[in-house]
């Protein structure tokens, strides 16, 4: 009678166990996979932009004698965007992917300050258009990256709280990276108005 | 007393039960700006710059977009930016968001932010009206319609030519809700099914219930008493089924702005004047 109610409790115990880690585990697996497919939205946002690039350099080479070399750096960071495969559960390779896409702005930016001494070009609807639809990208990448670090930052919470931190390194979960601001930036960049000169798109350490 | 002992021994174990499940449940965290409690009405005026007259127009077309479109426009003018956050274009999206403007299929939302004592604007346009309303096409809207009159103090004006602007461009987008949305009919599904059940199963069985209960005492009193019981919980739902019909439950119909769970991507155009 009492190995009975012994027994009879331990199954108790064990199912109830079992059912809460089923919950924890299916949870965190719901949440990877929200941080997955908000990583497919980063890509997307990334991806609006480097579409835009054949557009502006297109419009831009139109101008009468616009500096080559701006236009060359424009077209290569788009190049070396291209080439980074991401995988979004790993850091060095998010660190990779910023780093491309950092190159890709800072091209980006100087050939915005360069074209203010255009001002025929500045003054076209076309390239207008295309300034504004830069910035456009340009917020929807900051929005993205964002929301990117908040549904890994909800995965992560519940992956290192109690239950779940026991047993995620069973099933091979990892902690999710986040999107870091690019190293320097939280300095103001240096500007350089001597635009014969080396370029000041890389802001000094 | 070994009976005492024993379930004082599973209490024990009930107890370690519930510590595991109080351990389970998952602590509150996050810690952002709050965004601010989304308005009732599709135009709102902090600061007092639109007069009545533009601002009864301004909301009136307003509700007319989106009864004729679905899409879901907000104008707010307030003062200043709140503190907190880093740029205007990250308050507006996040308050767009958390407004949930717009429908959640759809994210047919935009919201016209303007900020009067930074002399700032923005259109955030949802992810559902980016191609009606790209960002070049926002931005004209913002420099072309919009600018030009606040510069001369004329406000109202302003707004109006905007909201004008964007409800011709996103006029063709979507179509209104109840000529293709399904979702929005199977709850009227659900509850006509409800009705015909009511009607034609409950009902017999209540009045059968009632007529046993009639025969089996016949005295004044007790009869009058349930019927009267009877009588005045069918009005009751008479009155309920009233009150759905009417305001609150179409949403938007003749009432202000509540939204549907739109999403916003950060797109639209900023200016200032």
């Amino acid at each position: 009678m009492k190995a009975i109610g012994c027994l009879a409790a331990v199954i108790v115990v064990i199912v109830v166990l079992g059912l809460v880690l089923m919950g924890a585990y299916n949870n965190l697996v719901g949440l990877g996979q929200a941080v997955d497919a908000q990583w497919a939205q980063v890509e997307n946002a990334y991806q609006r932009r480097a579409d835009l690039i054949p557009n502006l350099v297109a419009t831009v080479s139109g101008a009468a004698n616009f500096e080559k070399s701006t236009l060359e750096a424009v077209t290569q960071a788009r190049a070396s965007v291209g080439q980074v495969k991401v995988n979004p559960g790993d850091a060095s390779s998010i660190a990779a992917f910023e780093k491309a896409q950092g190159g890709l702005s800072s091209a980006l930016s100087r050939l915005l300050v360069v074209s203010e001494q255009y001002p025929d070009l500045k003054a076209s609807a076309s390239f207008r258009d295309l300034q504004v639809q830069l910035e456009g990208t340009e917020n929807r990448c900051t929005v993205e990256r964002g929301r990117f670090n908040e549904k890994a930052q909800s995965y992560n919470t519940a992956m290192m709280q109690m239950p779940t931190r026991l047993f995620a390194g069973l099933f091979g979960m990892k902690e999710k990276p986040y999107f870091k601001a690019a190293a320097g930036s939280e300095k103001a960049p240096a500007v350089n108005f001597n635009f014969g000169a080396s370029p000041a798109a890389s802001p000094a350490k | 007393m070994r009976l005492r002992r024993r379930t004082a021994r599973c209490d024990l174990r009930l107890s370690v039960v519930c510590a595991i499940l109080v351990a389970v449940l998952p602590a509150s965290t996050q810690a952002q700006p709050k965004a601010p409690p989304p308005p009732s009405t599709f135009f709102t005026d902090r600061v007092g710059v639109v007069s009545a007259d533009a601002a009864a127009r301004i909301e009136q077309r307003l509700r007319d977009l989106e009864k004729q479109s679905s899409n879901q426009v907000l104008v707010v003018v307030a003062d200043r930016l709140p503190e907190g956050y880093a740029s205007l274009e990250e308050y507006t999206n996040r308050t767009a968001q958390a407004w949930r403007v717009g429908d959640k299929s759809r994210d047919n939302g935009a919201v016209l932010f303007v900020f009067i004592g930074d002399r700032k604007m923005r259109i955030e346009v949802g992810y559902g009206l980016e191609g009606a309303l790209p960002d070049a096409l926002a931005s004209r809207i913002v420099n072309d319609e919009i600018t030009p009159r606040f510069r001369n103090g004329k406000f109202g004006e302003g707004l109006l030519a905007g909201v004008d602007a964007i409800a011709l461009a996103t006029k063709g987008e979507y179509k209104p809700k109840a000529a293709s949305g399904s979702s929005s009919q199977t709850p009227l599904i659900i509850l006509m099914v409800l009705f015909f059940l009511f009607v034609g199963v409950v009902l017999p069985f209540l009045r059968e219930i009632q007529s046993i209960r009639d025969g089996r005492t016949y005295t004044g009193r007790g009869s009058s008493g349930t019927r009267g019981g009877w009588g005045g919980w069918s009005s009751g739902g008479g009155g309920w089924s009233s009150g759905g019909g009417g305001g609150g439950w179409s949403s938007g119909g003749g009432g202000g702005f509540s939204g549907g769970g739109g999403s916003f991507g950060g797109g639209g155009a900023s200016g200032s004047w």
